[in-house]
């Protein structure tokens, strides 16, 4: 089925051709969301929030790009205005998350050389993650799309609206404040 | 080539993107160089986390909610009294109501009150005086009573 004949049967309410399009891409707006969010359940919801809009909105899109361009826009959109809206949380959460990394290690003393491992990883990838929220937004999305998304430049540059060049400028200095940051952090260490 | 020029590639010598040249400089500086050495191993221990990054599954009931969940949104939109334009004419009518009632409450009261304040303030007068005479308790009717234990006794 093209994109026009699927967007113009769930333009009539169509559910059958609604429930193609989430099949189809439901895993890559999850995954999208998930490199943003880092939470399976926050980018389920988030996800959901994304299929809505698209089946609110349908009738708005009018198929310049193509489809899936449009949905991983509004999963970025989305995603970016989820972690705005759950700043206060989050604070909390890490406040939560120090508590409980607290406890864990002091449960994991007496643990095996695996849980060790596994402790480590959690904190190298938390200290990674953190580096990677601290990125300016627009390099950010480049960066998160092509490293954790494998999407191509092009495809960056259409999601972003922005040219080739500026995409690669993107995840140039998105590498470089990344390198920067997680020096200082071992210099600290 | 020095540390802080390698500490500048690193990411990009990790990710294989630098020129064959350039990356044998680094290479052997970071053979030489402990410190570097160990910034290099810990980027690359902690960069290629990206690299292992498990893609999700969906939860196999998703469509299932998701489906719900526009039901229950078109649900809520039907209700007439959810919808925007209801909103947006019905509002300013419950204010003005309010308002006009809250004036005509107002004046109704204050015209009340009038009416009823010259009684109120005979019955204030009326049961000050029997107060007074009876049990003394205004002062300026009980001065006399007073002055009189207190100047009789003395006269």
């Amino acid at each position: 089925m093209s994109d026009k004949e699927l967007l113009d049967r769930i333009r009539n309410k169509d559910k059958g051709a609604f429930k193609h399009l989430v099949d189809n891409y439901n895993s890559l707006v999850l995954n999208i969301c998930n490199s943003f969010l880092h939470n399976f359940e926050d980018s389920q919801d988030v996800s959901q929030e994304v299929f809505i809009e698209v089946y609110k909105s349908i009738d708005k899109f009018r198929g310049e790009s193509k489809i899936s361009t449009w949905l991983y826009r509004i999963s970025v959109n989305k995603s970016l205005n989820h972690i705005r809206k759950n700043k206060r949380n989050a604070i909390f959460r890490s406040f939560e998350t120090i508590i409980k990394s607290q406890k864990k290690e002091t449960e994991n003393l007496a643990e095996s050389n695996e849980s060790e491992n596994d402790f480590e990883n959690d904190k190298r990838s938390r200290v990674l993650y953190e580096a990677l929220d601290s990125l300016p937004q627009n390099q950010k999305i480049a960066f998160n799309l092509s490293k954790l998304n494998n999407m191509k430049y092009k495809e960056i540059s259409e999601v972003m609206n922005v040219s080739v060049s500026s995409v690669e400028s993107l995840i140039f200095r998105a590498k470089k404040n990344l390198q920067k940051k997680l020096i200082n952090i071992y210099k600290e260490n | 080539m020095k540390c802080s020029e390698v500490q500048k590639k690193i990411i990009f010598y990790i990710e294989k993107e630098l020129k064959k040249t350039s990356s044998s400089e680094i290479e052997s500086h970071l053979n030489q160089c402990m410190k570097c050495n160990f910034i290099f191993n810990e980027m690359n221990k902690t960069y290629s986390i990206l690299n292992d990054v498990k893609q999700l599954n969906p939860n196999p009931f998703f469509y299932t909610r998701l489906n719900e969940k526009i039901k229950e949104i078109e649900n809520k939109e039907n209700k007439i009294i959810f919808r925007p334009s209801f909103v947006r004419i019905f509002q300013p009518i419950a204010v003005s109501f309010i308002l006009i009632i809250s004036l005509v409450l107002g004046i109704v009261i204050g015209n009340e009150f009038n009416e009823n304040s010259n009684t109120f303030e005979n019955t204030i007068a009326f049961d000050s005086q029997v107060y007074s005479d009876n049990f003394y308790l205004n002062e300026i009717e009980g001065e006399y009573f007073e002055n009189f234990l207190i100047n009789g006794k003395n006269e």
